[in-house]
C-alpha cells in the first residue's frame, strides 16, 4: 500500500472545494449579471471593454461580461451533470454486467463494445443534430457516448471483488445480491470510478462547449457558442472571443488540476488514464 | 514455450484477424442500426423539411406520396434493412438538400479531413515523443518543470480557442497565413497546428510517464551497470518498450479526429467531413448525417483493429495474451 502524503490531500480537498463553490456559483450567476445576457441593445453595439460594460458588448449589444456569467451554468453546470449522468448508466450496467455474467454480460458487454466504435464525438454530434440544439439534448448526447468507460471499469471492479473469499462467505451466509453489492462490492470499487469521473470533467467540458461552438448544443448565452458568434467578428472586437475562451481555459485548468489531484490520493499506482474524448 | 511466440507464423496471424473481422459484424449492425434508428426517433420529419428546403408548401397529400416514394411509409425494419442493402452496394441515399449523391459528397470531403488529421498526428507525434522522452529523463529538473507547465496548458486549451488565437495572430494581425482554406499547403498549416497543440500537450504527459516506468526497471540498471551508453538504452530498449504506449496514443489521436476536426474545418472554411456534416445538421439533412457516422465508424473500427495487428507484432507476449493460442 503506497501512502500518500498530507500535502497531496490538503491540494485535493482545496481543489475539490474551489470546485465545489464554482458549481454552486455557476447555478446562481446568472443572478449576478449587470446587464441582461440576451438583451439585445443596438445602441451599445461593438463597445470595448470599459467601464459600463467590462468586457465589452457583441454586434447586437449585448453585454459579454453577463453573458459570461450566464454562460457559467451551460459550461460548468453541465458538464459536472453529463460526468455524473454517464457514471450511473455505465455503473449500474457495469455491475449488472459483472455480476450477473453470462447472458446478460454478453449482451451489455456487446453494447459496450457498438457504443465504443463511434469514434470521438461523432455520436453525440449525430444525437445533438437529430435532436435538435438545446443544452439538454447536448448533454444527453455526450452522457450517450461516454458511458462505457464507466461500465468496463466497474466490471472489472466486479469481477475480481465477486472472486473474493468475504463475498463468498456472504453469499454462503444467505446475504441477498442487492446488499452484497452495496456493502462489499461499491465501497471497493468507488474510488477508481470517482477518479475517472473527475479526469472526466475536463474532456465534458471541452466537448460541451465544442458541440455549442459548432451550434450541436445551447444557442443561449454558452461559452461555446459565444466564441463562435465572435469568431467572424474577431477583427473588429477581440474581446468577444477573448473573454470566453479565458473562462474555458480557467475552467478546464481547475478541471485538470482537480483530477490530477484527486488521482494522486486515490489512485496513487496511477492506473486510471485520463480519457480521451 | 522456447523459442518464441514470435515464430507462430503467418496463418496464426491470418486466424486472428479473421476472427477479428467476423467478430466485427455484429458491431457494424448495431452500428448502423444506432445510426438509422436516430433519425427514425428524431422528431423532425424528413419528408417536410426535404419539401421545405425545395420551397414547396407541404400539403398533406405531397407528403404522402413523397413518404411512399421514399419508402419511408414501410415497417422500421424493412427500412432499415433496405437502406443497410444499399450501403454495402456503395449508395447511400441523395441529400436532401441539394439531391447530390452522399457518396460522391463523402469522397471529395475525405481526403480533407484525412490529411488535417494525419498531418496533425505526424505533428504530434514529431513533438510529444522527443519531449517526452526528454523530460522523463530530466525528470525534477527546471526543463522538465518548464515543458510540463506548457504541456499543462495546452492540454487546457480547446482546439477551437487555439486555431482562433492563431487565426488572429498568424492570419489577421502577421498576416502570414491565408485567413479561409485555399486548399493549398499553407492554408493547413493553421489547422494542423491548431489541431497538433492541445493533443501534444496532452501526449507529452503520457509519453514521458511511459518512458518513467521503463526506465524504473531493472533491466535499464542492469544496461547502465554494465557500461552500457544512456543514448543506446534510451533509444534500443526504453523506445522499444514504450512504443506500444505511443502507438496505443497515435490510434486513440486518430479516433477523437475524426469528428474532432470539425470546429476548425468550420472555422478555417475548410471543406472536409465535419464541415459537411456541421452544415447538413443544420438543414437535417439525414443521409449526410448517416453517412457520416457509419463510414467514421468504420475508419475507426479499421484502426483499432490495426493498432491490435500492429501491437502483435511489436510484442508477442500481446498476441499470446489475446488468445491467439
Amino acid at each position: 500500500m503506497e501512502t500518500v502524503s498530507a500535502s497531496a490531500k490538503k491540494k485535493m480537498y482545496f481543489y475539490l472545494a474551489v470546485f465545489l463553490l464554482l458549481c454552486v456559483f455557476s447555478l446562481f450567476a446568472v443572478r449576478l449579471t449587470p446587464h441582461d445576457p440576451e438583451l439585445a441593445n443596438l445602441m451599445a453595439a461593438k463597445k470595448a471593454p470599459g467601464s459600463e460594460y467590462l468586457m465589452g458588448t457583441d454586434w447586437l449589444g449585448r453585454c459579454i461580461w453577463s453573458r459570461v456569467l450566464a454562460g457559467a451554468k451551460s459550461s460548468i453546470f453541465a458538464s459536472l451533470v453529463i460526468v455524473v449522468l454517464s457514471m450511473l448508466i455505465g455503473c449500474t450496467l457495469g455491475v449488472v454486467s459483472g455480476y450477473a455474467g453470462g447472458r446478460v454480460d454478453e449482451v451489455i458487454m456487446r453494447l459496450v463494445d457498438i457504443f465504443m466504435a463511434f469514434p470521438g464525438i461523432v455520436l453525440s454530434i449525430a444525437v445533438a443534430g437529430m435532436l435538435g440544439p438545446r443544452l439538454k439534448n447536448g448533454v444527453l448526447a455526450l452522457a450517450a457516448t461516454s458511458w462505457t468507460q464507466y461500465a468496463r471499469l466497474i466490471r472489472s471492479y466486479v469481477l475480481s471483488i465477486r472472486q473474493e473469499n468475504y463475498v463468498k462467505a456472504a453469499r454462503l451466509n444467505g446475504q441477498s445480491p442487492l446488499s452484497i453489492l452495496f456493502r462489499h462490492v461499491f465501497p471497493n470499487a468507488i474510488r477508481p470510478v470517482v477518479v475517472t469521473g473527475t479526469l472526466h470533467l475536463s474532456g465534458a467540458m471541452l466537448s460541451i462547449s465544442g458541440l455549442s461552438f459548432l451550434g450541436l448544443s445551447s444557442t443561449s448565452a454558452e461559452w461555446g457558442s459565444m466564441l463562435s458568434d465572435g469568431r467572424s467578428l474577431m477583427q473588429q472586437c477581440p474581446w468577444m472571443v477573448l473573454y470566453p475562451s479565458i473562462a474555458i481555459f480557467l475552467v478546464t485548468i481547475l478541471f485538470n488540476l482537480l483530477g490530477d489531484s484527486v488521482r494522486d490520493v486515490l489512485d496513487p499506482s496511477g492506473k486510471n488514464k485520463a480519457i480521451n474524448n | 514455450m522456447k523459442g518464441g511466440i514470435r515464430k507462430l507464423g503467418q496463418s496464426t496471424v491470418t486466424r486472428y484477424v479473421l476472427r477479428r473481422l467476423l467478430a466485427l459484424i455484429p458491431v457494424l449492425l448495431g452500428v448502423t442500426f444506432i445510426t438509422y434508428g436516430l433519425m427514425y426517433i428524431s422528431p423532425k420529419d424528413p419528408v417536410e423539411m426535404m419539401l421545405q428546403a425545395s420551397g414547396t408548401a407541404p400539403s398533406q397529400e405531397v407528403v404522402d406520396a413523397m413518404r411512399h416514394q421514399l419508402g419511408l411509409d414501410r415497417p422500421f425494419l424493412v427500412q432499415y434493412f433496405t437502406w443497410l442493402w444499399n450501403f454495402l452496394r456503395g449508395d447511400m441515399g441523395i441529400s436532401y438538400i441539394d439531391g447530390k449523391s452522399v457518396s460522391a459528397m463523402l469522397l471529395t470531403a475525405i481526403p480533407n479531413t484525412l490529411k488535417l488529421a494525419v498531418g496533425s498526428v505526424v505533428v504530434t507525434v514529431l513533438f510529444s515523443v522527443p519531449l517526452g522522452i526528454f523530460t522523463a529523463v530530466r525528470q525534477g529538473k527546471a526543463s522538465d518543470a518548464v515543458i510540463r507547465f506548457l504541456s499543462f496548458i495546452g492540454n487546457s486549451l480547446p482546439n477551437f480557442v487555439v486555431s482562433l488565437l492563431l487565426l488572429y495572430i498568424f492570419a489577421l494581425k502577421l498576416s502570414w497565413f491565408p485567413i479561409l482554406s485555399t486548399g493549398s499547403f499553407l492554408s493547413f498549416v493553421l489547422p494542423t497546428l491548431a489541431l497538433a497543440i492541445p493533443m501534444t500537450g496532452k501526449y507529452i504527459r503520457q509519453v514521458r510517464a511511459a518512458v518513467l516506468e521503463q526506465l524504473g526497471k531493472p533491466y535499464v540498471d542492469g544496461s547502465v551497470s554494465r557500461g552500457v551508453k544512456t543514448r543506446v538504452i534510451l533509444f534500443r530498449d526504453v523506445m522499444r518498450n514504450a512504443m506500444i504506449t505511443i502507438v496505443t496514443l497515435m490510434s486513440m489521436s486518430v479516433g477523437s479526429l475524426l469528428g474532432g476536426t470539425a470546429a476548425i474545418e468550420m472555422i478555417f472554411v475548410l471543406p472536409g467531413m465535419g464541415y459537411m456534416v456541421t452544415s447538413a445538421i443544420t438543414a437535417r439533412d439525414y443521409p449526410v448525417i448517416q453517412g457520416f457516422v457509419v463510414w467514421m465508424s468504420v475508419i475507426y473500427i479499421l484502426i483499432n483493429l490495426l493498432t491490435d495487428i500492429s501491437y502483435y507484432y511489436m510484442d508477442p507476449r500481446v498476441g499470446s495474451g489475446l488468445g491467439v493460442e
